[in-house]
């Protein structure tokens, strides 16, 4: 597990990397950066992801764009955002709407069936 | 459920007045309550960003368009001026062969020669001009000085013209070809356009704090004010009687050439007194 000011990522052991924002997380191109980092950190390989974006409260167009391109794109195989509350939902769907990632992203209001999409593709 | 008056149900109605208005400054402000209400808030604040970006980028294009489109214009234009002098040569030719008239014939021959002479100059001022993107730049260290000295000797400057440079030039990092593409342009303009018996060109350099300010000075006749900002425009001719040999592409390749490494490039004159070309160079 990396423990970081604003975003906690854990290695699952299905081999999924699990990366929970914090309370009110203002998500820049700088946590977009430390992203891309720690993943490669955690794993050294692109894995399936499962964001929980429920206490992010706000996501900068530059960061929204860098999750979007291809410098992040090299660290996930896919990705399952989890948005369980209003302003995470407005979030993931603008994101998905007006960024359009690279790789395979859905969003989920329930983090088992986000699990379950995450290792339904990984078999 | 939604509270009727609730402060935030105001603010977002004006926000999106203000958007329909296309004025998408502000940002609104969410509250903590992370409800239904400042989902809305973060969502209009996220589109507005959006939004104002697309209309950066848009003008962006619509600016790029508009020159694409006066450089087709006029690259058109200024290629047909050659064409129907050719066309027009070529029937003389004709009519002079009929004629038998061998010294019409190479009369005509020797101004086809020189149309297309000219119509080569066009082109290729217009490929070096659009060449120059900032892509194809390769930086190197460059003494000012020796590039003067290699204009001189291989554009022979000193039998057209008096060079004076009274200081030590700087080294920079530049482009030779680029640096050299820049004083020759100068150079040439000073030589061509003087009205003088002797022409006079002095380069100097005034250091500033991040930047050398590299300044060509010559006798020639100067640049009325109204046209000391048009003569850096591409396909622009100030005027002047020795502007109908001029294809209006040099100084706009100068400029092109220096705003690609972030540089500025100005004049300076009096009609009467001569000109002053600076451009900065970085340190």
């Amino acid at each position: 597990m990396i423990d970081t000011e604003k975003i906690i990522f854990t290695l699952l052991p299905d081999h999924i990397a699990l990366v929970e924002c914090k309370p009110d997380t203002v998500m820049t191109l700088d946590e977009g950066l430390l992203s891309t980092r720690m993943m490669e950190k955690l794993s050294g390989q692109p894995l399936p992801i499962l964001c929980d974006l429920t206490h992010v409260v706000k996501m900068t167009r530059e960061c929204r764009t860098y999750f979007a391109g291809p410098e992040h794109a090299k660290c996930f195989t896919r990705c399952a955002l989890v948005i369980t509350s209003p302003i995470s939902r407005v979030i993931g769907n603008f994101f998905l709407g007006a960024n359009k990632p690279l790789r395979p992203t859905r969003l989920f209001t329930n983090k088992e069936k986000a699990l379950q999409w995450l290792k339904e593709k990984e078999d | 459920m939604l509270i009727v008056d609730d402060p935030r149900l105001a603010q977002i109605l004006d926000m999106i007045g203000r958007m329909a208005a296309l004025d998408f400054k502000e940002e609104l402000p969410a509250s903590k309550k992370n409800d239904v209400l400042d989902a809305i808030i973060v969502g209009l604040n996220m589109l507005s960003e959006e939004l104002q970006s697309n209309m950066v980028e848009k003008s962006k294009l619509y600016h790029v368009n508009t020159k694409l489109e006066k450089f087709a214009l006029t690259a058109a234009h200024d290629l047909k001026s050659p064409i129907n002098s050719i066309s027009g040569i070529t029937s003389l030719i004709e009519l002079s062969l009929k004629s038998q008239s061998k010294e019409e014939t190479l009369q005509y021959v020797a101004l086809l020669k020189s149309t297309t002479e000219k119509m080569k100059e066009l082109v290729t001022g217009i490929l070096d001009y659009s060449r120059h993107s900032p892509d194809d730049i390769e930086l190197e260290v460059i003494d000012t000085n020796q590039v003067i000295q290699q204009i001189v000797r291989m554009d022979r400057i000193d039998l057209f013209a008096k060079l004076s440079i009274p200081q030590s030039l700087p080294v920079v990092q530049f482009n030779k070809s680029a640096m050299m593409q820049i004083f020759r342009n100068i150079f040439s303009n000073a030589i061509k356009y003087c009205d003088k018996q002797t022409c006079e060109i002095t380069v100097k350099s005034i250091e500033k704090k991040d930047h050398h300010e590299i300044r060509i000075i010559d006798n020639g006749p100067g640049i009325a004010p109204e046209n000391q900002k048009r003569i850096f425009e591409l396909f622009n001719r100030a005027g002047t009687d020795a502007d109908q040999d001029s294809q209006g592409i040099g100084l706009a390749s100068v400029k092109s050439v220096l705003t690609s490494f972030n540089q500025k490039i100005w004049v300076e004159s009096t009609p009467g007194h001569g000109s002053q070309f600076c451009f900065t160079l970085s340190k």
